[in-house]
């Protein structure tokens, strides 16, 4: 298992290369000079240079490069010029927010997705199977950006069921003391079942909006999974022993159709993390994408470079996670390796 | 006209029961089937797979169905299982297991049936074993299910069973997964699971293709030992006839979905009538016939998506006569002797 | 001996027994058509994407001159609910929205082609000489691929679109990136199966060039399946652009796009003139659904075991 894992990782170092080096490329072509806004307003052409040179912005690029790479490799993605602070102390900070946001959206997304593959599956052909499927096609087709306006336009205005969209927990609710950073689950830590309440409640909107994307995938790769498993041989001899269709649909039908769903997954949830950018700037999320956005409007190269490169770093850690899963679900896994 | 004698040969020692004596009707026959027409829709058109199919196994006998791959032997035996799927449209005049009436009986009687007194097992047993699943599990699913016994007593009897189709080691073999076995051991299990409820009626489809010849010989012979502790009719499907003839009673060849000749071994040994059966007979090897000598069986299968004619062999039978495209008869010669040809020959030397 | 004749096939039901159509005969072409009667036989769905995917070449082409309105002439109505001078009503600077959005579709659509389009034959061909080269090719191509592939794409899109500047042309290049792990892997792996097919053995045989083999013989053969492709793609490009534009990068006010008039006219949901955001925004979901639903009906034409 221990091999698995390093081989993984040494398998990444060169994508994590080509990111860097990508990032780096896109981030020095941005426009704005950020010497300039370091030095500030009342700087003159002297003390821009002077920034410049103390930035390390005058040295040739591919010493900026280097250095850049040496510092990453200490854990230091450089200064935001926006927040003033390390980028990695920004990024860290406003992690747990957007990862919050995705959970719950994954959350939501095999909630609904997965009775309706299987039920699609249980009834090939027939109109439920159509209507499962026109559903998640339909839900496939509505920008995220678009359904969560719709969302707070529909619950929020004209029906006043959900909360305002103004982040997190609304002014007058005390964040919980920061365990995991989710405020869901630190609140129930903390007992207090008000803030965590209006926390989920919060939550809602943002993670449909999100989740709603994930529909389709999820739902078609569950009937196809689940098609595929109930048209094998072994199911055959299942029912020829005569075994309860509950049995048959479950632990043999439905355990083995979970096999490719958990790669699905995985992909889907590195997904959303990337679409998480244009849901954060609807419901004013305090995430990584929109740190990441207003790092693009104004040219903020530290903020988006750290962005980029960490996001690239948590892909392979999630790949990683998917091949350890893979192994504990399917034995066959296990000895290949 | 006469064909030159054909004989099967005896590779090893015959399994039949010796005292079975043919014809008496008062033997109470476990499977009855009479007229099954079964066939599919597909987008291409319906295939007729097969028409107006008749066998029956009285207790205690083994019939094999024997016949090219596509000759329709498996879609019998998965009719009479009711395992077909939706597509399949099936059609009969009787159809009898173990007493029941398939033809009227309620879908929940037919399903009591599965597993308990009629079972299946199937070629390739690893694909056909749940991948993921230790195969001590898997026994201990089919025990439960029909037999009323708490988690112990089911494991036990789960190894037990393991042990009785000779798997060594047993107690540890139980979390063992179907592709960490052999072939042959696959197959033990998927013999093992087919007699976890003391069936009536054994269904083996094609047991030994993909082993090799001796563990053929040790799996036939495990069936064979415990189908006759219970007195059980077994249905034997293969396209090995050799294999047949030492271990079935009866026979039932098949071609493109018909029934062509229902005989006992002995007959097909010595006299077969259907011009079919014959060929098959000769195609067979023997340890002591060469390559030359082997001859095949001209022409194909029709295509069952098209219109077929009444004698499904006639394009490919070389003693074709205008009469053949009449009509098929289904000629009785005797009380264990069905023939459907115009013009079957009598019997040989 | 008896002998008992039961006659097995009754002379009613001799040849005429199981005549359906007999498939022995059907051309490519034939079987081509049946599937497709089928499909739209059985799938109206399809039927009805056709029949939208009309309505908005018909809009992106003829755009300006069917509107009934100038997209860009501002007015003092500003503001006003949908009514019958003005079917989607009008916005914060009295433009009517129902021009606009018939004026964006040109803006929209031709953004997706564009991007996919340049994506689609890009990928093609470095998909193409991955999948049959092997070796160093693939293996580069393999690794730009990744690259790509470990940013969230959006994000990636994003960036580039900051980095190169702020206008449609960039749009189309950023969303032509970011499509192309997905036409490079696709490629890679149908020439690959066809490799070493027996007509690509006879070709290569009868002394062809590699390019030649490649145009000639195995992209013809793998074009149908990358069509679906296609059209699934363009939903996806579709609101790439939209989303790019609603951030604010690419697509510049006052040109009317979907993206943006949705971001506009999310500053107003508030005081409650739907109608701003929402119209713009149903035109895009309307446009998506209908690239979805063909890709799905023409994978079902071209290869009906493909289904999911």
């Amino acid at each position: 298992m221990i091999r698995l894992i390093l081989r993984r990782l040494a398998a990444a170092v060169p994508s994590l290369l080509g990111v860097i080096v990508v990032t780096f490329v896109i981030s020095h072509t941005l426009p704005g000079d950020p010497a300039a806004f370091f030095a500030g307003p009342s700087a003159t052409p002297e003390s821009i240079a002077a920034t410049r040179a103390e930035l390390g912005l005058d040295r040739p690029l591919p010493i900026q490069f280097a250095d850049y790479t040496f510092d990453l490799l200490q854990g230091d993605l450089g200064q935001s010029f926006t927040s003033g602070q390390p980028v990695l102390d920004d990024l860290l900070r406003r992690l747990p927010a957007s990862l919050e946001l995705t959970l719950f959206a994954l959350l939501f997304a095999v909630i609904v997705a997965l009775p309706l593959g299987l039920l699609a599956a249980a009834n090939p052909g027939s109109w439920v199977d159509h209507i499962c499927r026109g559903t998640v096609t339909a839900a496939a087709a509505f920008p995220s950006f678009f359904v969560g306006l719709l969302l707070i336009f529909v619950f929020y205005y004209s029906f006043n069921i959900a909360p305002s969209p103004v982040g997190r927990l609304e002014i007058f609710f005390a964040t919980p003391p920061k365990i995991t950073g989710f405020y869901t689950i630190d609140a129930l830590i903390a007992g207090d079942i008000h803030v965590a309440r209006a926390a989920f409640g919060q939550l809602i909107l943002p993670a449909v909006s999100l989740g709603l994307f994930a529909l389709a995938p999820l739902a078609r790769m569950t009937r196809a999974s689940m098609l595929g498993v109930l048209g094998s041989e072994f199911i055959t001899t299942a029912r020829a022993e005569g075994l309860s269709s509950w049995t048959i649909l479950v632990t043999y039908g439905f355990r083995n159709a979970l096999l490719p769903l958990v790669n699905v997954l995985g992909m889907i949830f590195s997904f959303l993390l990337g679409a998480n950018v244009l849901i954060e700037q609807v419901f004013g999320w305090p995430g990584v994408g929109s740190y990441a956005v207003e790092a693009v409007l104004v040219s903020d190269y530290a903020a988006i470079q750290g962005f980029v490169v960490m996001m690239a770093f948590l892909y392979i850690l999630l790949n990683l996670a998917m091949d350890i899963l893979n192994t504990v679900v399917d034995p066959r896994v296990r000895y290949d390796s | 006209m006469t064909l030159p004698a054909a004989s099967l040969p005896v590779s090893h020692a015959s399994h039949q029961n010796p005292t079975v004596e043919p014809a008496r009707a008062e033997k109470v026959a476990l499977v009855d089937v009479e007229d099954l027409s079964v066939s599919f829709r597909t987008r291409d058109g319906t295939v007729a797979a097969l028409d107006r199919v008749s066998f029956s196994v009285a207790r205690g006998r083994t019939l094999g169905m024997v016949g090219e791959s596509g000759s329709g032997k498996s879609v019998s035996a998965y009719a009479l299982m009711h395992l077909l799927g939706d597509a399949a449209e099936v059609s009969a005049t009787k159809m009898t297991l173990a007493g029941l009436d398939l033809l009227t009986a309620r879908p929940d009687a037919i399903q009591a049936l599965r597993g308990k007194t009629v079972s299946m097992i199937f070629q390739n047993a690893r694909m056909a074993l749940n991948p993921i699943r230790p195969i001590g599990l898997q026994l201990m699913d089919v025990l439960r299910r029909h037999r009323a016994m708490i988690k112990a007593d089911a494991r036990e009897a789960a190894i037990n069973a393991l042990a009785e189709v000779r798997i060594p080691d047993p107690k540890r073999r139980f979390d063992a997964y179907p592709f960490e076995l052999s072939g042959g051991m696959c197959q033990r299990v998927m013999i093992a699971l087919a007699f976890a409820s003391d069936p009536e009626v054994l269904i083996a489809d094609e047991p030994t293709t993909g082993l090799d010849v001796t563990t053929q010989a040790t799996i036939m012979d495990l069936i064979a030992e415990k189908a006759a502790k219970r007195a059980m009719s077994t249905i034997l499907i293969t396209h090995d006839l050799a294999l047949a003839a030492d271990h079935c009673d009866d026979f039932a060849v098949m071609h493109a979905g018909h029934v062509v000749e229902r005989c006992t071994t002995a007959t097909i040994k010595s006299a077969p009538v259907h011009p079919y059966t014959s060929l098959l007979v000769r195609a067979t090897p023997t340890a002591a016939s060469s390559l030359a000598e082997l001859s095949s069986i001209p022409g194909n299968l029709p295509d069952l998506r098209s219109a077929l004619p009444s004698c499904r062999f006639a394009h490919r039978c070389t003693f074709r006569q205008p009469v053949c495209d009449t009509p098929l008869p289904r000629v009785t010669l005797s009380d264990r002797h069905i023939v459907a040809c115009h013009m079957p020959w009598k019997d040989a030397p | 001996m008896t002998r008992d004749i039961t006659p097995l096939s009754g002379a009613a039901d001799a040849p005429e027994a199981t005549r359906k159509s007999s498939t022995t005969n059907r051309t490519a072409f034939g079987q081509f058509r049946a599937n497709l009667v089928h499909v739209l036989r059985t799938n109206l769905l399809t039927g009805f994407a056709a029949l939208i995917f009309v309505m908005l070449l018909l809009a992106a082409l003829l755009g300006p001159s069917i509107a009934p309105y100038d997209p860009l002439a501002t007015s003092s109505n500003t503001l006003s609910p949908p009514s019958w001078s003005h079917w989607f009503g009008t916005d914060h600077l009295g433009r009517d929205v129902l021009s606009r959005v018939i004026v964006a579709t040109r803006v929209d659509l031709g953004i997706a082609v564009s991007a996919v389009a340049i994506s689609f034959m890009i990928g093609l061909t470095l998909g193409s000489a991955a999948g049959y080269f092997g070796g160093w090719t693939d293996r580069l191509t393999g690794r730009f691929v990744d690259t790509i592939m470990a940013f969230p794409l959006f994000v990636l899109a994003m960036a580039i679109v900051a980095a190169l500047g702020n206008t449609i042309w960039n749009i189309v290049l950023a969303t032509a990136i970011i499509n192309l792990p997905f036409y490079i892997r696709f490629a890679r792996a149908e020439v690959n199966m066809r490799r070493d097919a027996g007509y690509v053995e006879a070709a290569r045989l009868g002394g062809n060039s590699a390019p030649r083999i490649l145009a000639v013989h195995i992209v013809p053969n793998i074009l149908p399946p990358m069509m679906v492709q296609v059209s699934l793609n363009l939903g996806w490009a579709i609101l790439n652009a939209a989303g790019l534009s609603f951030i604010g990068l690419g697509v510049r006010p006052p040109t009317p796009e979907w993206g943006i008039m949705v971001s506009e006219g999310a500053n107003y949901i508030f005081s409650g003139e739907w109608w701003v955001f929402f119209f713009p925004g149903a035109a895009l979901v309307l446009a998506v659904f209908c690239f979805n639903l063909l890709g799905d009906g023409l994978r079902d034409i071209l290869d009906p075991k493909g289904r999911t």
